[in-house]
């Protein structure tokens, strides 16, 4: 029981991020605003708003919401709440000062601010002419309870953060694994470690197929495409193919000590490329990526993943990490056995 | 004979858990339909369930094959 | 004798044994002319910058499979043996490699000059492209070099060169595609800067990478 200690935390880790990835609730959001009108200057308009997970009806009382133009915050005249999750704001006529673009902010205290960028635009030329400007006030910026993120576009699917991303972790570990074995194997020549490294390298292939599948789908929905042309995509594509050459390699060799140390000194380099491609290469200016923390892109950590579900993200990582190296261990054992009754 | 009847019990523990994560998973806040409709709020939330439903696949395809070296291995031993 | 002084005389064995088969040599050259002269066929002139930049690099890229490949294939075993006890394992994977960089830069400027003759040269920073052409090709030359020293240990086929060379070469290959795009468009060098540094540092991780498991690849 004591060596097992790592597979009950596995199970408890994974346990957890389960429950919390999929039963912690989405942190309210702005779904839609739609304006009644195509002016705002010619006359006063409405704007419909839809919410998500939104307490519009129960806070009633605290409930405010303003249009954002330059900076400059345009009051409502009146709120019509519909339900939790609708509202209809009646505005006053405002012309844009510059941008014809409006972004829309609805407060209340449990939900805090919530905001929408380019939430409405105009069609006036009229610039920079009567503008309302009020001052609401904010009490809490943030929702008040656990919530995972609202993120525009992604809404529920952020939660393939803890499911889709460990994935790549898992790999990552496993291949760090196989080369640390590697090159232990180049050190002694013991065939001990070029078992090691292989069953992790065949580990670590099944979380990366698992890893592009569930990636293509997330894509699908969220970016419209099966496939993006995206730096980081087509690094993995290239990784896995570099992996699939090393099986390839392996089965051209008969004679184990050759076969050992021809395929260690090709993960080797295998190995660097990955790093290369998917550490270095997506983090330059200038390349098209849709991830965010590359291409110039925002990281996860600078909005996503705020402080809420940090832990819970980490966990998940630890979690399918080991259970990564439980199926490794498995698989290597297995090995063992076979080389034992070939032997016997 | 037996993997039929191993095989036909993983693929019901996998759609019965796949239904339970569509049930559960749904926001029982507001079952506006209408709030969905076009607006990839259920969509978003299906690929989630999808996501896990393809990851547990994959792993469960992995132990099928770790199995069938095992089952090799107790023919060798028996021989 | 010291490690550079084997690698001098054994980069001359290599230019005399090139000397000797020159058939190998123009080989390649016929290879890339004739698929110049495929792209001129179907072509006539190509004005699109990312369509001439692909054709080009995928010629050199076929060209320095069929060209560099041959590095360590050509050898017999037993003068890769006598080769090894003679001289320093790693003076013999240098001088290849230094021979298969001279090689591939030659073929690289040759194909250029062929390729602009024919299709046109839409490159407006000529430099940086230059710049661009010699480092992408002193890259395949680098990683197919090590990549043919693998393969040959595995029975020396061709698809197995194939196979193992194209994941590694590939970044190679986006970063010099990224690099002569820029060169193409006449943008300013600073842009181009991040990739220059990119390529200069893959192509001596690849090298110093090659040159550390060499020793342990060729013996037998």
């Amino acid at each position: 029981m004591k060596r097992n200690w790592w597979k009950i935390l596995c199970v408890a880790l994974l346990f957890f991020t389960f429950f919390a990835g999929l039963l912690v609730p989405l942190a309210p959001g702005l779904i839609k605003a739609t304006s009644s009108v195509q002016s705002t200057y010619s006359g006063p308009f409405t704007v419909k708003v839809t919410g998500y997970n939104t307490h519009f009806k129960d806070q009633n009382a605290s409930l405010s919401a303003w249009l954002i133009n330059d900076n400059q915050n345009n009051c409502t005249n009146a709120i019509r709440v519909v339900d939790n999750t609708h509202l209809e704001l009646d505005f006053p006529p405002i012309a844009p000062l510059t941008n014809p673009v409006f972004g829309l902010t609805v407060y209340n205290d449990k939900d805090g601010r919530l905001v929408m960028n380019n939430a409405i635009s105009t069609i006036d030329t009229t610039r920079g002419g009567i503008v309302p400007v009020c001052h609401p006030v904010v009490k809490n910026e943030e929702q008040d309870h656990w919530a995972i993120p609202f993120q525009f576009i992604l809404y529920e699917s952020l939660r393939n953060l803890f499911f889709h991303v460990p994935m790549w972790f898992t790999m990552i570990a496993l291949l760090s694994w196989a080369l640390w074995n590697n090159l232990k194997y180049l050190r002694g020549f013991d065939l001990k470690y070029d078992q090691k490294a292989n069953a992790a390298v065949n580990v670590g292939l099944v979380f990366g197929v698992l890893g592009l599948i569930t990636g293509s789908l997330w894509a699908r929905v969220t970016w419209g495409a099966w496939w993006v042309d995206d730096v980081k995509l087509n690094g993995t594509a290239i990784t896995m193919l570099a992996y699939l050459a090393y099986a390839v390699l392996r089965n051209a060799m008969d004679d184990e000590q050759k076969r050992a140390r021809v395929s260690a000194i090709y993960s080797i380099f295998a190995y660097v490329m990955m790093i290369v491609l998917i550490g270095i290469l997506p983090r330059l200016q200038g390349t098209d990526s849709l991830h965010p923390g590359n291409g110039g892109n925002p990281g996860f950590n600078k909005y996503d993943l705020d402080n809420s579900i940090r832990p819970v993200f980490y966990c998940g990582v630890l979690g399918w990490i080991l259970l990564g190296f439980w199926i490794y261990s498995l698989r290597l054992r297995i090995h063992k056995l076979h080389e034992h009754t070939l032997e016997s | 004979m037996k993997n039929i009847f191993q095989v036909r019990i993983v693929a019901f523990l996998a759609l019965a858990l796949f239904q339970s994560l569509t049930i559960n998973a749904q926001p029982n806040n507001s079952m506006d339909e209408k709030l969905f409709e076009g607006l990839h709020g259920h969509a978003s939330l299906n690929v989630v369930v999808a996501i896990i439903g393809i990851i547990l696949l994959g792993l469960f395809i992995t132990l099928f094959r770790l199995e069938r070296k095992v089952s090799k291995l107790e023919k060798q031993i028996n021989k | 004798m010291s490690l550079l002084k084997q690698t001098g005389s054994l980069i001359k064995r290599e230019i005399l044994l090139e000397q000797r088969q020159k058939y190998a040599f123009y080989g390649v050259l016929l290879f890339v002319v004739s698929t110049v002269f495929v792209a001129k066929f179907s072509f006539r002139v190509i004005n699109e910058v990312p369509v001439w930049n692909a054709l080009f690099w995928i010629i050199l890229l076929f060209a320095s499979v069929t060209g560099v490949a041959r590095s360590f294939a050509q050898e017999s075993r037993g003068r890769l043996l006598y080769l090894y006890t003679l001289a320093d394992p790693r003076a013999v994977l240098l001088a290849k490699m230094v021979y298969s960089i001279i090689l591939m830069v030659f073929l690289g400027f040759a194909g250029l000059l062929v390729f602009s003759f024919l299709v046109g040269y839409p490159i407006q920073n000529s430099p940086l492209f230059f710049l661009a052409l010699f480092l992408g090709c002193t890259g395949l030359a680098v990683a197919f070099t090590m990549i043919s020293a693998i393969a040959s240990k595995a029975g020396n086929n061709f698809t197995l060169m194939a196979i193992l060379g194209f994941p590694v070469v590939i970044p190679l290959l986006l970063a010099t595609l990224k690099l002569s795009k820029y060169a193409a468009d006449g943008l300013a060098w600073n842009g181009a800067l991040t990739y220059i540094g990119v390529l200069v540092t893959l192509n001596l991780v690849i090298a110093a990478l090659a040159y550390l498991l060499f020793p342990y690849l060729w013996r037998d």
